[in-house]
């Protein structure tokens, strides 16, 4: 059985702003940054600095579209998986 | 936890004797924030040569308020400085309203700040793996600037002398507290309301990196800001978001939603003391 979860395919274009942070955080009732089931992780090379996205697979019990609409670059998409795949990206 | 309106907390850094103290200060309840706070501090510990880094009570909580006031004071004049990147959002998540760092360092230090802690670290450790990730943000000295995010910068040179004066190499603010708040629904659609205002900013939308809460990835805020408007510097936005902050019904209500009672006369008689409290020092 298919099931839909949240995926950051587009992460390079991420620019961080962390509104999708304090979306999944506001959608849990509070403000703030501590236990965000989205995390975004600054990250630099040589010459560039970018961000890596980590999602926690319990985000995916929010409300996904409201994460999705938030982001100004759309760096998020939501996709089907089987259960198989879930529990193994879990 | 819930937002405590009638109290700052303001973190103390003695940084010729390595200590800290944070003290929650009841006080300071007609200094909105930002600028008013960090001249009110400043005029406390001028002996001290203070660096104050301060935030509003917006930061944080709402899109657009992303700046953080940097005051400080070379000889005889003072200046007023603003930086964007993610530091307001960790000094609110740290439940700092401001940071006073008084003296100067005998040694090149790194300091570590995680909620109302800090660290004093000795210059040579792996400054990269301090904080906490996700939830930090760094300063630090980077060929001949000082770099926020690795990225974001202070305008002109002096707030860079005057950490290079006090000898913080570097320093990292980690977000340590979530907030909860009363009503929250109304506090939801106010922040839908706001974040939908964009193109009110005197910005174009683009895909530089952002500041925290802040949508438009604008090639502007890379570099910091100095002076401006008086109550977009106390909640602290950036002057590009001035039209929306300068409506005083938009911020009473705002401020309400957060459990602050501020009313019009409130707010004009704020600006009138700050106005007079700045004739008290030569700007740059």
């Amino acid at each position: 059985m298919a099931k839909k979860i949240l995926k950051a395919t587009f992460e390079n274009r991420c620019i961080g702003c962390e509104l999708c942070v304090l979306e999944v955080q506001r959608q849990l009732g509070r403000v703030g940054l501590l236990d965000s089931p989205i995390r975004i992780l600054r990250e630099k090379s040589m010459n560039s600095i970018f961000f890596h996205v980590e999602i926690d697979p319990r985000v995916n019990s929010l409300n996904l579209k409201e994460i999705i609409k938030v982001c100004p670059t759309l760096v998020f998409e939501i996709v089907e998986v089987s259960e198989d795949e879930d529990n193994y990206i879990s | 936890m819930k937002i405590t309106t009638s109290v700052k907390n303001i973190l103390e850094v003695n940084l010729d004797k390595k200590t800290f103290q944070i003290k929650k200060r009841n006080d300071l309840q007609d200094f909105l924030g930002g600028v008013g706070l960090s001249m009110k501090l400043y005029s406390e510990f001028r002996d001290e040569k203070p660096l104050i880094f301060s935030i509003g009570p917006l930061n944080g909580f709402f899109p657009y308020a992303s700046k953080t006031s940097v005051f400080f004071g070379i000889k005889d004049k003072v200046y007023d400085y603003y930086i964007g990147g993610s530091l307001s959002s960790r000094m609110r998540f740290a439940d700092l309203d401001a940071i006073v760092f008084l003296g100067r360092s005998k040694n090149e230090i790194f300091l570590d700040i995680q909620g109302h802690h800090v660290n004093f670290l000795d210059y040579g450790i792996d400054f990269d793996s301090q904080g906490l990730p996700g939830r930090r943000s760094f300063i630090r000295f980077s060929t001949n600037k000082y770099l926020l995010d690795y990225f974001f910068r202070f305008t002109g040179n002096e707030a860079d002398a005057m950490l290079v004066y006090k000898k913080i190499s570097g320093l990292v603010i980690s977000a340590t507290h979530n907030f909860t708040i009363q009503d929250f629904s109304d506090y939801q659609e106010k922040y839908q309301d706001l974040l939908l205002r964009h193109g009110e900013l005197n910005v174009q939308k683009d895909n530089f990196l952002s500041c925290s809460g802040c949508p438009m990835g604008c090639s502007k805020s890379v570099i910091g800001e100095k002076g401006g408007s008086l109550l977009a510097h106390s909640l602290v936005a950036c002057s590009y978001s001035q039209k929306i902050f300068n409506n005083t019904d938009l911020v009473i209500s705002l401020l309400g939603v957060l459990g602050y009672s501020y009313t019009h006369e409130d707010l004009e008689r704020y600006l009138e003391n700050l106005r007079q409290l700045k004739n008290e020092f030569s700007f740059s």
